[in-house]
């Protein structure tokens, strides 16, 4: 019964991780066309990738816009949730699905309203129009992750910081958001990563002056056939991995305890 | 001792921090959470509010230090409203029954942190951080995290961090509730050395009757969103005003009849006891705690009863003693003497100063 419920869970993580592994294993090769197992090693398609103002452009464009979008999400997001844990004001719950029906909502419907919306008034095809649509889309994230934070700390220490002389202001910077700051952290992170990620606002919302890394990985594997591509997709695997570990290690409290828990 | 403490004691020592409630309400649509209450506080008195769950004390607490509106009435310190004034303006400082520290900051930062607040040179809020410390016996713990300490010490730097900015009074929400039951007598003791030394007016709740009658000056017992009985812990205990008060403080015989003339209070079954007075209105309730009966051999006089089980405590044996009529009776005897001891099922009689009872109009 144990060996079975073993295989089952082994075979699960091989079907899981296999594509990253073939993808990764695939990007070594030295051959023009991309074969699986590689007959002869070479990193000749990083070369290429680090070479080409075709793949650093929207690489650096895409490292860019998820700062931003990282920032402006988590100062909006964090905002939004405090409102919604701490407030006593009608509506409050009507507002916080509003707030979040960004997640449920079909990413490509949201994307052509983004189409329709910066077409009208002229952004598209722009960083700022990237921007604002991953904003949009990893806000609620950070919300969902700030408000657990919120609900997990005690209410009492805010009525403690008032108490003690501090206004509503001054709790919130000196009590409020550094009692959550894992939680902070964390959608700081995940903010970056939905963005960096994306790939359906950016086709929409971008164009020939904005190409993301995605979105150009997108036209490459519709126009050629270039193993560079892989090259790409082992990096952008490397770095959401590096973000993680870095983001489980800051956010250990003290020296030993929670790992990481979102 | 009194000179180890400049930072607070000083100031703190001109006993300020008089209180008045006044007709203080919190009604929500269906029901009033505190219904009106008056209650005044002398300055660097002690006064606990003491009531069931539900009953109240807790939203007056959160009222006083202004974390929850009043629908009615008024609070004034030192004469002056702050009804209308923000928590943070009204330097009332506030212990919680879970600490409350700041998880982030130092024992030291968490001290400091209301002295930050009012923008003090770092130089004073040193001096007076390293006061309230030793004033709570955790010099040495500054730089500990409030994770790296025990409950009790936990308590004691919230303790601090309330006493530090010199606040006109001291509110207390069930302070010692998560302390297990040594380390609570403990702090009671420490705590009623503070207000000894520092003279601050404190306002206490709890439900702990045990640590209400033992530490307040005054206790003001709450039932439903209203004070029933206001008075020292003799006053409620001696001289309970109803049938809820003589039941929720301590144990009582709570007996049912009426005064008859020449016969004293007969109970419904028709057990005479001695009553203290012949008094107007009709008492329809008779009070006696179980420790002002005394127990005599039978034929003498007394309340005629049957011993029906008696529980063995050490230094005092409660007994259960059925007189005419079905009534049973908490009796509880000091075992001062062998002799004295009754055994299960043997005939008493029960001795009852009148002074000792009480009548109640139910």
């Amino acid at each position: 019964m144990r060996a079975v419920l073993w295989a089952f869970c082994g075979l699960l993580l091989v079907f899981l991780i296999a594509p990253i592994l073939v993808v990764m294993v695939t990007s070594l090769n030295d051959s023009q066309y991309m074969e699986f197992p590689p007959r002869t090693w070479s990193l000749r398609w990083y070369a290429n990738f680090f070479g080409s103002a075709q793949w650093t452009g929207p690489a650096l464009l895409s490292v860019r816009v998820a700062l931003v979008v990282s920032v402006c999400a988590t100062v909006l997001g964090t905002l939004a949730a405090v409102g919604i844990v701490r407030g006593r004001f009608r509506g409050r719950q009507a507002l916080e699905m509003f707030l979040i029906s960004p997640m449920i909502v079909p990413i490509v419907v949201m994307a052509l309203g983004l189409f329709f919306l910066f077409s009208a008034v002229h952004l598209l095809d722009s960083p700022v129009a990237l921007t604002l649509g991953h904003t949009v889309v990893a806000t609620p994230l950070v919300i969902v992750l700030v408000r657990a934070g919120l609900r997990a700390s005690d209410p009492a220490l805010e009525l403690a910081a008032r108490s003690l002389g501090a206004n509503a202001w001054r709790t919130l910077i000196y009590v409020t958001l550094p009692a959550i700051r894992p939680s902070l952290a964390a959608a700081a992170v995940f903010a970056f990563l939905v963005s960096f990620d994306e790939v359906v606002v950016a086709i929409f919302v971008g164009g020939p002056a904005s190409t993301t890394l995605p979105k150009r990985m997108w036209e490459t594997i519709r126009f050629e056939i270039d193993p560079t591509l892989t090259a790409v997709s082992s990096l952008l695997t490397l770095v959401a991995v590096f973000v993680l570990v870095v983001a489980a290690v800051v956010r250990r409290p003290g020296k030993r305890g929670a790992g990481l828990t979102v | 001792m009194r000179n180890e403490m400049p930072a607070i004691g000083a100031e703190a020592r001109r006993r300020r921090g008089a209180v008045v409630l006044r007709a203080l309400a919190k009604r929500y649509a269906n029901f009033a959470a505190v219904d009106g209450i008056d209650l005044e506080l002398a300055a660097g008195e002690f006064v606990t509010l003491l009531g069931p769950s539900g009953s109240g004390k807790t939203t007056t607490l959160m009222m006083v230090a202004g974390f929850t509106p009043p629908s009615e009435g008024d609070i004034l310190l030192e004469g002056r409203s702050v009804a209308a004034l923000a928590p943070e303006r009204r330097n009332i400082g506030v212990v919680f029954q879970n600490y409350a520290l700041f998880p982030h900051m130092s024992v030291e930062q968490n001290v400091g942190f209301p002295l930050r607040m009012r923008n003090q040179p770092s130089r004073t809020i040193a001096e007076k951080v390293a006061g309230a410390l030793r004033l709570v016996r955790l010099e040495g713990l500054g730089g500990r995290m409030p994770k790296q300490l025990s409950g009790g010490q936990q308590q004691r730097v919230a303790f601090a961090r309330a006493l530090v900015f010199d606040p006109d009074l001291l509110l207390m929400d069930e302070p010692l509730g998560a302390l297990d039951k040594n380390l609570r007598e403990q702090m009671q003791f420490e705590l009623k050395r503070l207000h000894a030394e520092l003279g601050v007016t404190i306002l206490y709740v709890t439900h702990d009757q045990e640590e209400a009658l033992t530490m307040s000056d005054r206790i003001a017992l709450m039932n439903g969103g209203r004070i029933v009985q206001l008075g020292t812990a003799e006053d409620l205990y001696e001289r309970p005003n109803s049938r809820f008060v003589a039941e929720f403080i301590g144990e009582s015989n709570v007996i049912e009849g009426r005064l008859e003339d020449g016969a004293g209070f007969v109970a419904v079954g028709g057990a005479r006891f001695p009553a203290p007075c012949q008094k107007a209105g009709d008492p329809t309730l008779m009070v006696v705690r179980p420790e002002k009966f005394s127990l005599a051999p039978p034929g003498t006089p007394g309340i005629p009863g049957v011993v029906a089980g008696l529980v063995y405590v050490g230094d005092f044996t409660r007994y259960l003693v059925d007189v005419e009529g079905g009534l049973r009776l908490i009796v509880k005897v000091q075992n001062r003497r062998t002799a004295d001891r009754a055994r299960d099922g043997e005939r008493v009689a029960l001795r009852l100063d009148p002074a000792d009872a009480r009548l109640l109009n139910a």
